[in-house]
């Protein structure tokens, strides 16, 4: 546990100015709504700002995985010397990057709140939808920026594995390697088969109040999505426990 | 199990480079060992590929029986010839963290090599002189207790007094009852006498592998001499 | 920093150092030798080096290792004069070759050795 901790902080001091500066982000983001505010009517324009920054949190793990990971590349014998399992090597930086994504996120929401609180008659009609469909889209974003870091993790290790074996082309070989999955996967997925195998568990959302359409959503999707993100997450430990080089 | 580090017709390719040719050898315990050559026959990618951090193109590389992929950082300390810290770290938090990290690391002999090489504790990384540098990497390698201490270039850029004080340091700190060192470096007469065997490599070929004493013996050359005579 | 020269294994010249220090009593009878690290750290050689270096001397009888105690210059009289009579005859010998490569005769290396014993002994009255 010790030796998980001690990682886990290496870890945390590596990206925490990129916490810092997406703390202070937050901030101009709130300024910048506030001052929207001062100077247009009772309107809820100025949750537009709000709702792009909540937005790209999508990006928020891909962001800092890629900076952890680049700052262990200058000094990559380091890393890579450590007897511990990549898996768990990776896993520390993946938890840092969603606790930092989750204390960004809920700063970004508290703000939300409190100034929705002075505006509150203009949203009443809505507001059990309004507050099930953020308390939703906080973990949808969380999951799509996970699943992007991921592949930022997968890469990566491509990267470093093929470097010394193709060279020059390697981002070529990247590239397949996004564009050949997702290909696949786009078949996959408008198959009758993946269809009948992910949608399972009907979790049907209705928003009355602003949208007329359920959304249907369903678990086994989820459950598809999280082998995903398990498969890729795997592949890239195997990758860098036995394939990359310094 | 045998306690040896094993290579069985290793070559290396990097693209269409050939860094290492058909070189078998086995190093065994208890001993001081110089990988000599010229610069880029060969010698740092010997020890990345006994440290597991690079992988053979055909052959195998085994360490007490066990193929060396990067896990083999359990049984394998290894200083890299490039900088090998976290810069923001403090030594002190280095050593903490080294300590947490490798459960062979021994605090006690840490603090005893950081004494013995007068380095100070509170100072920044990214502050430290080379010459700190150099004596802090040889304080995170050597307090290890493993069986396979690799230091590549442990003396390049450091003065003639950290040399010697690192030389010193390689005699007091590596135990070998139980451990081996291996080291490639240029500064070869200041290491020739602490050597048990060397060995020999051009353009990724395995040259030579003898003990020094041999060489004294049988050519009455040293390390330096023999070389000259031989890399012309 | 002593140097070693090459022509010469490490140990052996080693234990020539040893001899000496032994037959000039800077090293006494019975005396405890520095431990096999501490030695290499003061010769800045391989600690294996020592070890070769004390078996050997111990081989031949002049130091002697009691075990958890160190390692020790033999108390056996008679092996301490054949050894300083050997180092003197080694000397002699390497000597005496010289001379006779360069032409000197019995009867010259001799004479000139005794003036020079003389001359030594004059100046240190």
């Amino acid at each position: 546990m010790a030796t998980w901790s001690a990682l886990f902080k290496k870890d945390f001091r590596l990206t925490r100015t990129v916490f810092f500066v997406g703390l202070v982000i937050n901030f101009l983001i709130l300024s910048l709504t506030l001052f929207v505010d001062v100077n247009t009517g009772d309107n809820l324009y100025l949750f537009i700002p709000l709702v792009v920054a909540i937005a790209f949190h999508i990006l928020y793990l891909p962001i800092l995985l890629f900076i952890s990971l680049k700052t262990e590349a200058n000094h990559l014998h380091l890393w890579l010397h450590n007897p511990r399992s990549a898996a768990a090597l990776l896993l520390s930086k993946v938890l840092n990057g969603i606790v930092m994504a989750v204390v960004s996120l809920v700063v970004l929401y508290s703000m939300a709140g409190s100034l929705i609180i002075s505006r509150f008659e203009l949203i009443e009609a809505y507001w059990t939808d309004t507050w099930t469909a953020g308390l939703l889209i906080f973990p949808h974003i969380l999951m799509i920026s996970i699943m992007f870091g991921v592949w930022v993790i997968l890469l990566w290790s491509l990267y470093h594995a093929l470097k010394y074996r193709i060279g020059r082309w390697t981002w070529l070989a990247l590239l397949g390697a996004v564009i050949l999955p997702t290909w696949i996967a786009a078949l996959i997925d408008s198959t009758d088969l993946f269809k009948q195998l992910t949608q399972w568990g009907s979790m049907e959302l209705n928003f009355t109040t602003f949208l007329m359409d359920p959304i249907p959503l369903y678990a086994g999707e989820y459950l598809y999505h999280f082998i995903v993100i398990v498969g890729l997450f795997y592949l890239s430990t195997w990758i860098i426990d036995r394939k990359v080089e310094v | 199990m045998r306690n040896v580090i094993e290579f069985t017709h290793v070559s290396k390719m990097y693209k269409k480079r050939s860094a290492i040719k058909n070189i078998s050898l086995s190093l065994p315990l208890g001993k001081i060992i110089a990988i000599v050559g010229e610069n880029g026959s060969g010698k740092s990618t010997l020890l990345k590929l006994i440290a597991g951090l690079s992988h053979p193109t055909s052959g195998s590389v085994t360490v007490n029986g066990e193929i060396a992929n990067r896990r083999i950082g359990k049984l394998v300390s290894y200083l890299s010839d490039h900088d090998s810290f976290y810069p923001l770290f403090t030594i002190r938090e280095a050593l903490a963290f080294q300590a947490s990290q490798f459960p062979d690391f021994n605090r006690a002999k840490a603090e005893e090599i950081m004494r013995y090489l007068q380095l100070e504790p509170d100072k920044r990384i990214r502050d430290l002189s080379i010459g700190n540098r150099g004596r802090l990497k040889i304080v995170l390698t050597l307090a290890r207790d493993v069986p396979y201490i690799l230091l590549d270039e442990p003396l390049s850029g450091l003065d003639p007094m950290v040399r010697q004080s690192i030389v010193k340091g390689m005699i007091s700190y590596v135990d070998l009852e139980s451990q081996t060192l291996v080291m490639t470096s240029h500064e070869i007469t200041e290491i020739e006498s602490i050597l048990d065997s060397f060995i020999a490599i051009r353009d990724g070929s395995l040259i030579r592998m003898a003990d020094v004493e041999e060489l004294h013996e049988s050519e009455g050359l040293g390390i330096t001499e023999w070389m000259k005579k031989t890399y012309v | 920093m002593d140097e070693f020269n090459t022509s010469k294994p490490i140990y052996l010249q080693l234990a020539d150092r040893i001899n000496r220090l032994i037959v000039s009593k800077e090293l006494k009878a019975g005396q405890k030798l520095q431990s096999v690290r501490d030695m290499a750290l003061s010769y800045n050689v391989n600690p294996n080096t020592i070890q070769r270096t004390y078996s050997e001397l111990e081989r031949e009888g002049i130091l002697e290792t009691r075990r958890g105690q160190g390692t020790f210059v033999t108390e056996q009289e008679d092996r301490l004069i054949q050894l300083r009579g050997n180092l003197k005859e080694e000397q002699i010998q390497t000597f005496v070759q010289i001379m006779q490569e360069m032409g000197y005769s019995s009867d010259e290396i001799i004479s000139g050795l005794q003036d020079h014993l003389n001359k030594k002994d004059k100046g240190d009255a």
